[in-house]
């Protein structure tokens, strides 16, 4: 597997990461928590430069599509990049593409994020998904501590077929989209964390230099380092059961240890408001317990693996 | 040994027979915001002074029962099998400031403070930790300079729980800047109404107001509100500190089978043989802890050595962070309920939110010592290892 980015690639990138510092980061999401919103202004932003069509694009393809999402969710976006840039193309034709949509499974309960903002909602329904447009759709917004805007979804109208076999494929790469966004949100609470750590001094040294604290640190990054890896191969090779699987079982894993790390090493500071930690750390108890969470991903794995 | 004896029966069926009488009903409905709360707490805590139930744990003679552990025990029990309020806004008087007192507080101070304590006239706080001390406490700053028969203190707290409700604070201060840092802490009562204190609420990753920073400027405390000796307040918040981790995890215990059998409900709904396990895992952990806290307490001299209360602390709130994680991961994103006033956030019961209660569970691994600073006081004290290599012997 060629894991090297082209020129062009890693172009489309700096520039997505240039728009991002300066479109996205923690004063937005802050502005767009106590608003109560997503941000439609960076997804404009984002599609017109056409970022979230890099899928469909031969030489920057799924890869660079993966990258992007992560890119925005260590940059604290709060728009629904995987699911537009990742999800919607494997399934909706390229000239039918909505800006703004999220993806509901009617094998689980419970909210959606961003179902409020949408305007359509990919609704996986077993092997196919239906495309409902905002019409088709009411939902009551969910008072949250999980980071994300969440509402609770009921459809109406029949939504339009996405064809045979479009509910699994559109699973595959949410799952793939999830792994992304969970690398890049629990890298910008890991990159905080180790920020505080080297310049709080407690005991005459920065906590930095304890090695007891030094390897938690280290754990914790292997484990991101290693979701985001298994993320991009998985959008590398087209989103395959096993692998898609696997990185969402990764990285729902190193969600869950990163959570308990960032907090525990940051101290009191983590547990307030008005410390940037938990604009990046709230978000992966989402990312975790989406689609099924872990249980769901881990069966899609053995079925995946070993046809079980 | 794992009975009541005679008289250990005959104090649960007069406690409870108390309760049955006096315990009220239909309080929760009520208490829906901090300050109904408070008044109901407040409200019950007179009923249980006026018939002697109130600081079981203090000696007679200031109005409390002498009663042992398994009796402390046996009314845990109790409160929660009758669903009576706990009595959580006042428990740093009750517990903390009370054990304190008892300990090292002079005879005119129990006499001056306890009686209040007693009748939920007065809420207090701990302003132990500051911006640059937190796990090294002892590097502390807020100055205090003895002026004549007063003390003048400038300086600053933080995380200081509920001090913004609070009438009184258990204060430690920088007496002597020049000796090596335990040797120069002086530990003083504050009267927060006293001027030059400000009082500035941090709002928590809840919303909520849990916590907050204290300004000093300048503000006189009378030497005859200082607990113990001058620079003596290291050894004497040991013991303030120690009962944080002692017999105060009696109602957590409560709460934590409360879960258990929430998340049994849940496994059950889910149906597999995984799900159960998790359930019945977590059943027999608090069963372990259950065990553990009573044993410890029961056979240990508490309170005088931090060092069981240690092993519990770490225990207890490292497993109820794994239980309501599992317990997240079971109720998926309808684990959702945010920040309501009504959700008390130290009571004994739980609420049925998995995600206030995984929250909270956070602060449990930080507060009172963190978890990594009760690892290494076990390693060094309880194991006998060698102790953390400590760079600054004397303060910079
Ligand atoms: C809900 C809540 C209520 C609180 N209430 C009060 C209160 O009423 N009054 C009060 O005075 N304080 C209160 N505190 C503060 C609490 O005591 C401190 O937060 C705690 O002592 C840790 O200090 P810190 O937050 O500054 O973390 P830091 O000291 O900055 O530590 C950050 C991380 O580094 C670790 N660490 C630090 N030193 C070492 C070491 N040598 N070895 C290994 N690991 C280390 C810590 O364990 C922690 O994980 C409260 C805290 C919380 C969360």
């Amino acid at each position: 597997m060629e894991m090297t980015l082209s020129p062009t690639q890693q172009a489309v990138l700096d520039a997505c990461t240039t728009a991002l510092g300066r479109a996205a980061g923690p004063a937005r999401a802050r502005e767009l928590r106590s608003a109560g919103g997503a941000d439609d202004r960076l997804l404009t932003l984002l599609g017109e430069a056409g970022y979230l069509d890099v899928a469909l694009d031969e030489e920057s393809g799924p890869l660079t599509a993966v990258l992007i999402t992560e890119l925005a969710a260590r940059h604290l976006a709060l728009a629904p990049v995987g699911a537009r840039s990742l999800v919607a193309p494997a399934v909706i034709a390229a000239e039918q593409l909505p800006e703004f949509v999220t993806i509901m499974d009617l094998a689980f309960g419970g909210p959606v994020r961003y179902a409020a903002q949408s305007e359509a909602l990919i609704v996986l329904d077993g092997h196919d998904a239906r495309l409902f447009t905002a019409a088709e759709y009411t939902t009551t917004a969910v008072e949250t501590l999980f980071g994300y805007p969440l509402a609770r979804v009921e459809l109406q109208g029949g939504g339009v077929d996405l064809g045979a076999g479009s509910g699994d494929v559109a699973r595959r790469w949410w799952r793939v989209a999830i792994a992304a966004e969970i690398a890049g949100t629990a890298r910008a609470a890991l990159d905080l964390t180790i920020d505080h750590m080297q310049g709080r001094v407690q005991f005459g040294k920065p906590l930095s230099a304890l090695q007891a604290l030094q390897h938690r640190v280290i754990e914790t990054h292997v484990l991101i380092e290693g979701a985001m890896w298994m993320a991009r191969e998985a959008a590398y090779h087209g989103a395959p059961a096993e692998s898609s699987s696997s990185a969402a079982v990764a990285a729902v894993e190193a969600a869950g240890r990163t959570l308990f790390e960032v907090h525990q090493l940051s101290g009191s500071i983590g547990f307030t408001d008005e410390y940037d930690l938990t604009l990046s750390s709230l978000r992966l108890q989402t990312l975790r317990t989406e689609a099924g969470g872990m249980a769901a991903h881990s069966r899609a794995l053995v079925a995946g693996r070993w046809g079980a | 040994m794992f009975d009541d004896d005679a008289d250990l029966q005959a104090f649960r069926l007069r406690y409870r027979e108390f309760l049955h009488e006096f315990a009220p009903h239909g309080w929760r409905a009520h208490a829906t915001t901090t300050d109904a709360t408070l008044d109901i707490q407040r409200s019950w805590l007179r009923t249980l002074a006026a018939h002697g139930w109130a600081a079981p744990h203090w000696p007679a003679e200031y109005g409390g029962m002498d009663a042992t552990l398994a009796e402390q025990i046996v009314m845990q029990q109790e409160n929660s099998r009758a669903g009576a309020p706990a009595v959580t806004m006042f428990g740093m008087a009750l517990v903390h400031a009370a054990a304190t007192l008892l300990e090292f507080g002079s005879e005119e101070q129990r006499r001056r403070h306890l009686p209040h304590i007693l009748q939920g006239d007065e809420i207090w706080c701990q302003g132990f930790s500051e911006p640059g001390a937190g796990s090294d406490l002892a590097a502390l700053s807020t100055r205090a300079v003895r002026d004549g028969d007063r003390y003048i203190v400038n300086g600053q707290k933080i995380w200081s729980s509920g001090a913004d409700r609070a009438d009184r604070c258990l204060l430690l201060c920088r007496t002597d800047p020049d000796v090596p840092k335990h040797q120069g802490i002086t530990f003083l009562l504050l009267d927060l109404r006293s001027p030059g204190i400000e009082i500035r609420p941090i709002v928590s990753l809840l919303g909520s107001g849990e916590f907050c920073e204290v300004f000093m400027t300048d503000v006189v405390v009378p030497v005859t509100d200082r607990v113990g000796e001058e620079n003596e307040g290291w050894h004497i918040c040991q013991t303030t500190l120690s009962t944080e981790r002692g017999p105060y995890l009696l109602p957590v215990v409560n709460k934590l089978r409360d879960e258990c059998a929430a998340m049994w409900t849940m496994a059950e709904a889910i149906g597999t043989d995984h799900a159960a396990q998790v359930a019945a895992g977590f059943h027999a952990e608090v069963a372990i802890l259950s065990e553990l806290i009573d044993r410890t307490l029961l056979q240990a001299a508490f309170g005088k050595s931090g060092n069981e209360s240690s092993i519990l602390k770490v225990y207890y709130s490292e497993l109820s962070q794994r239980l309501t994680t599992a317990a997240l991961e079971m109720a998926g994103l309808d684990a959702q309920l945010a920040w309501t006033e009504a959700f008390d956030l130290n009571s004994d019961t739980f609420d049925g939110s998995w995600g206030l209660s995984h929250y909270w569970s956070w602060s449990w691994t930080i507060a009172g010592g963190s978890n990594e600073i009760q690892r290494n006081i076990i390693g060094e004290r309880v194991l006998g290892l060698p102790r953390e290599p400590r760079p600054e012997a004397r303060r910079s």
